[in-house]
């Protein structure tokens, strides 16, 4: 392989590992987007938000009530995911899952009751995006400017490695051109040759500077 | 080093500071709501007073200011004698409304905020569980919406009203569109 | 009393270091080493004032003197004495004083130590140490004294944040501070080195030390921040990525490429004008982080509302700083003789220079999501939030980037290499990162960055394992060492290198413990009420009990859980706590650590007769810890190298 060739590679792998990443994001959200409301609750249609207010305990979707052994609902699951990308609007930089406040505890209460009602995942967070706007999403949108952050650190990795290669290329050619210019710090001994094998090298390393 | 990349780095430092200049003169408590010019969301609630319903209808056929608060905020107190103020001026228009709702509170609470600094004599929807509040995108205290008869959302204000808020911000609208 | 004094001393010290700007430089003009001598003096003096400072403020918060406006906010007559002594740097005022104070005992020990080595770099470096501190000083006397009275004194103080009342919040600041503040050291002598011209190695020789304890202090504080947020804050994680949090975290990773920068200077000469643009980035970002905490530029909480003077006065100091110093750095930049010459892009300096790239794109990024909210929110009418899920996405790709070049930087040697000796040598630990990939997937590993950072840390591993043991045979078969001792000494005759070896594991182990912590995090939120039990993991937890508990300054609600698992049973007892002048009631998780997983149990609110409950089973958290401890300990070694790095021995 060339060496452009191996560091292409190396980007793309990159490259490759972060498109992989963000893949197995999307289908997990995906996935449960569409997921029935969990068995034993009954399927209703959603329920106008005022009409629940008055009535409704933020306590509904809690397990039913049976000294013993607990295990969670599976509707947890959903009320933490979304709970976990949602910001809590009154605090610095927590998620509504995790902050202590009373905004964040009484929207949490909201989406467990939503998805104990069997409203879809994205239609809870469509919910708090037409009330909040962009501010309530902890994970920027990809849209309009916004592509700038996602975009640019990987912008930067590939047009910084393409400058670096570039560079290191053009400094080559002045370093080789030049009067046999000298690593003042390398013994008589190695001042021509790299070390041979990986011993020899090592030894070099340690006798000469120690870094 | 390149005259490009002194360039490019001396603006990434001014850049930066301008931008610190011009962010400390911005309120970072303010969110702006996506809210407004879109249709209010309707409640009915139970009153405050405990006195049936407290009822916002989807076309409410007058002007109404919806206003958020609750006893624990601090403010609130000082917005009260405004709010006092715009109910008695328009208590006689057929085109006005006013609604409060009391969130995030206890009923004692809000009902010994109403003794203590009065009445306005307007009605409160009572929201503990802030259910109405996140409905309206509301994240403090006080909060007002003005909603048209059509039942849209015309104006948001974070904060306080200001004594002269009503003629200032609302009286414009009204008259621009009679109901 | 005590807290006049301390006001008059920093008043002092202020005048002092006023001198210490004002008299090198005239003794650079004049040709007078007396003038730079009293430079010299005043270095002392001023570090001498501010101990008495700091003192009186911590004096009087030991006396409960209430009169004092700083001492009645933070402190309370039943706060625990530990906390009340710390309780000096728990707010804004207290905090920038010992920010000003570490600032001063560096100058004058500097002063000191680089006296008689460092004759033409001293008054620049005086002059310039001696401009931050002013700043600092004028900030707190003028903007944000913690020396003000307020009388008549108040019976009690309002106490100190509860948040704030625990051992992580204590060291935190700290050792941040120290952090940054060490970095103004090697800093003021690259602008030294500018200035005199001397753009050579000996201002990176000289300030080598400072920027590896500097950088040790950083980490820790960052460390110690992440254990705060994981056993005070209550929801199971330790990193954020808030601004402020990522405030101390963009002058790390400059720093970081710094440390790796400097090698390719000190060995081969290169990369001068680089250097100098890290360390000043450093200390720049440094700057930042204190400017964006403590202007309120980006923070909800509304401290500064009331006094924009100083948000404002911060900007100024630091754009004088900002230009000044990447002024000077482009104005002299073309007399530096740039010497370009690297034999190969197969090199250990190139590999440094994609490290480089990589931590500064990393750095890049961290700033670019700090501060997108506020542009976005200064340049139109919108808001938005960046937070922990972008960060998690967008950074740990360039991680794992910088993880690879970790595992190849060992290998490639200086100078030159030709490819298939490289590949020959990647070859061993290539076969471990597919062995670590198989043993992942077979792990159960399914996220692709999990997978890819397994794999790394195989190749990581093994590629430093092999260098060492490698060392080892060629030093044993050399001067027959006993093979038991054969490795201390070898780190011990090459601290430094070695010392980068094991902040390298300790790096690995971090890595482990994120991945660990992050993907195989297992959480219950359940309401139980008590003889209720349910099952975690390897765990089976059985509320028992409910009771009070009160101590100092608060009272808490304690939950006991008797908890089986595989080491027999536990009893964990997680608390809900109300300060006694605190409306916020705080959560204390009962954690119970194992090297395999932590239990994590948090008691939240009553719900009739039951407590909403949440547990957590975080695997490989005390690996986190650990890995930074190995991080220290390798800085600890590679300080105990001298200055003798020309040193031979056949």
């Amino acid at each position: 392989m060339s060496r452009p060739g191996l560091v292409m590679a190396f980007f793309a792998w990159l490259v490759v590992c972060s498109v992989q990443g963000f893949a197995v994001v999307a289908p997990a959200s995906a996935e449960t987007a569409g997921t029935a409301p969990s068995p034993g609750v009954p399927s209703s249609p959603p329920v106008p938000v005022a009409a629940t207010a008055a009535t409704s305990s933020v306590r509904e979707a809690a397990p039913p009530l049976s000294s013993g052994e607990l295990r969670e609902d599976p509707a947890e699951e959903v009320v933490r995911r979304i709970a976990k990308d949602l910001r809590c609007a009154v605090c610095q930089n927590q998620s509504v899952y995790e902050s202590n406040s009373t905004l964040a505890k009484d929207m949490l209460g909201l989406i467990r009751d939503k998805v104990t009602a069997g409203e879809s995942e994205t239609a809870i967070r469509e919910y708090f995006f037409s009330r909040y706007g962009d501010y309530i999403y902890l994970e920027p949108t990809t849209r309009g400017a916004n592509a700038i952050l996602w975009l640019a650190p990987f912008i930067g990795l590939l047009l910084g490695g393409g400058i670096l290669w570039w560079a290191i290329g053009r400094w080559q050619r002045a370093g080789n051109s030049g009067d046999g210019v000298r690593d003042v710090s390398a013994g008589p001994a190695a001042a021509g040759d790299p070390p041979v094998d990986l011993r020899d090298r090592i030894r070099g390393e340690l006798n000469r500077i120690d870094l | 080093m390149k005259s490009t990349w002194k360039i490019a780095l001396l603006a990434t430092v001014m850049g930066i500071l301008t931008l610190f200049y011009l962010g400390l003169g911005v309120d970072t408590r303010y969110i702006p709501s996506p809210l407004l010019d879109k249709p209010a969301f309707p409640f009915s609630a139970e009153g405050l007073d405990g006195k049936g319903p407290v009822v916002l209808e989807a076309k409410p056929g007058k002007w109404v200011l919806v206003n958020f608060w609750g006893s624990w905020c601090v403010s609130c107190v000082a917005e009260h004698p405004y709010l006092m103020e715009l109910a008695r001026k328009t208590r006689d228009r057929s085109d006005f409304a006013m609604i409060g709702v009391d969130f995030r509170d206890t009923r004692e609470g809000g009902l010994r905020f109403l003794s203590r600094h009065g009445d306005p004599g307007y009605r409160h929807a009572f929201d503990p569980e802030q259910r109405i509040a996140i409905d309206w995108g509301v994240y403090g205290a006080p909060e007002s919406f003005l909603v048209d008869p059509q039942g849209t959302i015309r104006l948001k204000r974070a904060g306080p009203l200001y004594p002269g808020w009503f003629e200032q911000e609302a009286m414009p609208l009204i008259q621009g569109m009679p109901p | 009393m005590w807290i006049e004094i301390a006001h008059f001393a920093t008043i002092a010290a202020l005048l002092v270091a006023l001198t210490q700007i004002a008299a090198p430089l005239v003794g650079i003009t004049l040709g007078r080493p007396v003038w730079i001598r009293v430079g010299r003096q005043a270095a002392f003096t001023s570090a001498a004032l501010l101990t008495l400072a700091c003192a009186g403020l911590i004096l009087s918060f030991l006396k409960h003197d209430f009169s004092v406006a700083y001492v009645a906010d933070h402190a309370s007559l039943d706060l625990p004495i530990f906390y009340l002594a710390t309780a000096m740097w728990g707010g804004h005022e207290g905090s920038l004083l010992l920010w000003a104070w570490f600032l001063s005992l560096f100058i004058a020990f500097a002063a000191w130590r680089h006296w008689r080595t460092h004759p033409l770099s001293i008054p620049y470096v005086l002059a310039i140490l001696g401009t931050v501190l002013a700043g600092f000083l004028l900030l707190v006397i003028f903007l944000s004294s913690p020396f003000e009275r307020m009388l008549p004194p108040p019976p009690d103080g309002r106490d100190l944040n509860p948040l704030l009342q625990d051992p992580g919040m204590v060291f935190h600041p700290p050792f941040l501070y120290m952090g940054y503040v060490g970095f103004g050291i090697p800093y003021a002598f690259a602008m030294a080195a500018l200035l005199t011209g001397r753009v050579e190695e000996e201002w990176i020789l000289a300030t080598r030390r400072w920027t590896l304890f500097s950088w040790a202090m950083l980490t820790t504080g960052i460390v110690f921040g992440a254990y705060w947020a994981y056993y005070e804050l209550g929801w199971g994680g330790y990193w954020a990525w808030d601004p402020v949090e990522n405030a101390s975290f963009m002058p790390w990773l400059t720093a970081t490429a710094f440390l790796h920068s400097v090698m390719v200077q000190e060995r081969r000469q290169l990369f001068k004008t680089w250097n100098l643009f890290l360390i000043t980035t450093t200390f720049a970002l440094s700057l930042l982080g204190t400017f964006l905490v403590r202007s309120g530029v980006l923070s909800s909480v509304h401290a500064f509302a009331n006094d924009p003077g100083r948000g404002v006065y911060i900007l100024v100091f630091m754009a004088v700083l900002l230009l000044f110093s990447f002024g000077l750095l482009v104005a002299k930049a073309d007399s530096l003789k740039v010497e370009a010459r690297l034999e190969s892009p197969l090199s250990r300096e190139s590999a440094f220079l994609f490290n480089n790239l990589f931590l500064l794109v990393a750095t890049a990024t961290v700033l670019l999501g700090t501060l997108y909210p506020l542009a976005i929110e200064t340049l139109t009418e919108a808001k938005v939030s960046v937070g922990s899920p972008y960060y998690n996405k967008v950074f740990i790709p360039i991680m794992l980037g910088l993880l690879l070049l970790m595992g190849v930087g060992p290998v490639i040697p200086w100078r030159r290499v030709d490819r298939t000796r490289l590949l020959r040598a990647l070859l061993v630990p290539t076969l471990a990162g597919i062995g670590a990939t198989a043993l992942a997937l077979g792990m159960g590993i399914a996220h692709p960055y999990g997978v890819a950072t397994a794999a790394l840390i195989g190749f990581v591993a093994v590629s430093h394992g092999r260098d060492f043991i490698a060392a080892l045979r060629a030093r044993t078969g050399r001067s027959g060492d006993s093979i038991l001792l054969a490795p201390f000494r070898l780190i011990g005759r090459n601290k430094r290198r070695y010392g980068g070896f094991v902040v390298h594991v300790g790096i690995l182990v971090m890595a482990a413990g994120f991945i660990g912590s992050g993907l195989f995090q297992e959480e219950q939120d359940l309401l139980m009420k008590v003889g209720d039990s349910t099952t975690l993991g390897r765990w089976r937890l059985t509320f028992t009990g409910i009771g009070q508990v009160s101590r100092h300054n608060w009272d808490a609600v304690e939950a006991s859980f008797v908890v089986e698992g595989p080491g027999g049973q536990l009893l964990l007892k997680p608390q809900k706590r109300q300060y006694h002048r605190n409306d916020m009631p705080t959560t204390e998780a009962a954690i119970h650590s194992t090297w395999r997983e932590d239990l994590y149990i948090v008691l939240g609110d009553r719900v009739d007769d039951r407590w909403a409950i949440r547990c957590y089973r975080n695997p490989l958290i005390v690996w986190i810890w650990w890995g930074a401890g190995l991080m220290a300990l390798g800085v600890v070694v590679s300080l105990g190298q001298g200055r003798g790095l020309k040193r031979r021995d056949s």
